[in-house]
């Protein structure tokens, strides 16, 4: 069972399943979403969700 | 009223009479917390037979994650056994532990919660349109006791009428049967009514059918533990864990959620008028005040710090207090509600974390937000002091609350 915390803070970036995890695997992030990838990113207990700067 | 009584002179006294049931600790337990964190890294009380105190955030979640080396078979500190079975799945480990949790995971998943969340609303207007009338209330006893009873009793698809008797059957084991019970025979006869409660539900549940439903109940009757049906008598068990591990809890978090919002006229505001804020207000809150703490008992030797932990050592796992750690949490005493980092250990981390956290948030936002829609504006009584405890959970006992703007 997945935390939901990425997508209760960026609803507009992550979806979840319905076991509450996140399964979008690797996607290119858009510049206007960019403040909101980082938000739903920090905000993982487990820290699942890796952020690559070209 | 009587005096508080005094802490211990050092602080060297203090870690050696740490518990969650010392009467000197009861009021600021948070504080003399902080001290002892910034003292080290582990220290060890010498109360309830002796145990270890893990007071920063990265070991706690170590010793979590490390569910072989620190087991469950001892939950508290000190142990007070409930069943004379294992609670299931709080006190399991390894691969049974981990086959519970397959059988009870989706029981309580996000899309459950969200199945379940139109009664839970409906069961918390009901409870605060008599607060709205009365202009006053003493919130813990009728607001903050009351919704995780009522969502209990929605998840669990057991019918309202039976409030009454599980809330009472509910309190005098915690207050009476448990605290008296010397033997087995007397723990036995303590959980009776509860277990016949839960029991009856069961039946009369399997008797109506469970078509279409949802509930967790209705599931159980359906689902399989390592291939085959669970029986009547874990899943009791599983009910009985449930109720322990969710009341309590949640009623304390809901005592400080609101103990918070009534000295605060600026995060009400911020509920009333952007009620879309309220997961990321309740979150920040869960963190700041602390609830829950349980234990954990070593099965082999491990160092830490310079420390050797030895098997069959108890540790205290101050799961609620982790919030705090500054390693962390930049600034972690001042409430944030935009605050980036947000990943406490409240509601625990590894494979024990809190199987009801969904459902615990969902019932502290609805209580947040329904609360908010009729009642913008209150305020702590004046003249009135909340009672502090740290033990079982860490809450307040009473919260007397006048309605409108303070005088």
């Amino acid at each position: 069972m997945g935390h939901t915390m990425c997508q209760a803070r960026a609803a507009e970036v992550y979806r979840i399943t319905d076991e509450g995890f996140n399964e979008m695997g690797e996607f290119e992030v858009p510049d206007e979403l960019r403040d909101a990838v980082r938000r739903g990113a920090v905000a993982c207990p487990e820290r699942a969700i890796l952020i690559l700067e070209d | 009223m009587t005096e508080a009584p005094e802490a211990p002179a050092t602080l060297e006294d203090r870690i050696r009479n740490w518990s969650i049931y010392a009467p000197w600790l009861q009021r600021c337990p948070v504080e003399h917390w902080k001290d002892v964190r910034d003292h080290a890294p582990i220290v060890r009380s010498e109360q309830d037979g002796g145990f270890w105190i893990l007071t920063r955030y990265a070991d706690i979640e170590w010793a979590a994650k490390n569910p072989e080396i620190f087991s469950s078979a001892e939950l508290t500190v000190p142990h007070r056994r409930i069943f004379h079975e294992k609670l299931i799945p709080i006190q399991l480990d390894g691969m049974v532990h981990r086959k519970w949790r397959q059988t009870l995971a989706e029981l309580f998943n996000p899309s459950a919660v969200n199945h379940f969340t139109p009664l839970l609303r409906q069961a918390t207007v009901d409870a605060v349109e008599p607060i709205v009338l009365k202009g006053r209330c003493e919130l813990m006893s009728e607001y903050a006791s009351v919704l995780p009873a009522e969502a209990f009793l929605v998840a669990f698809g057991i019918g309202r009428e039976h409030l009454e008797a599980f809330v009472e059957h509910k309190n005098w084991l915690r207050r009476v049967g448990i605290p008296s019970a010397r033997t087995d025979e007397e723990l036995r006869a303590a959980n009776k009514p509860l277990w016949d409660f839960f029991g009856a539900a069961i039946d009369r549940r399997r008797a109506e059918g469970t078509d279409g439903r949802r509930d967790v109940i209705s599931r159980l009757l359906h689902a399989t533990y390592d291939g085959r049906p669970p029986t009547r008598d874990e899943m009791i068990n599983a009910l009985f864990v449930a109720m322990l591990a969710s009341l309590d809890t949640t009623t304390s978090q809901l005592g400080l959620v609101f103990r918070y919002l009534a000295s605060d006229p600026e995060a009400r505001r911020t509920v009333v008028e952007s009620p879309e804020a309220i997961p990321r207000i309740v979150e920040e809150l869960i963190r700041h005040e602390p609830v829950s703490t349980t234990g954990r008992v070593l099965t082999q030797d491990v160092e830490r710090h310079g420390i050797t932990l030895r098997k069959g050592d108890r540790v205290l796992m101050s799961w609620g207090m982790a919030g705090l750690d500054p390693d962390v949490f930049a600034d972690p005493d001042r409430i944030d509600f935009d605050r980036d980092v947000t990943r406490h250990l409240a509601f625990g981390a590894g494979p024990h974390r809190c199987l009801g956290m969904h459902l615990a948030r969902r019932i502290i936002q609805v209580a947040v937000q329904v609360w908010h829609e009729r009642i913008p504006d209150y305020h702590l009584t004046p003249g009135t002091e909340p009672t502090r405890h740290y033990s079982p959970a860490l809450g307040v006992l009473d919260l007397d609350i006048t309605i409108g703007p303070a005088a």
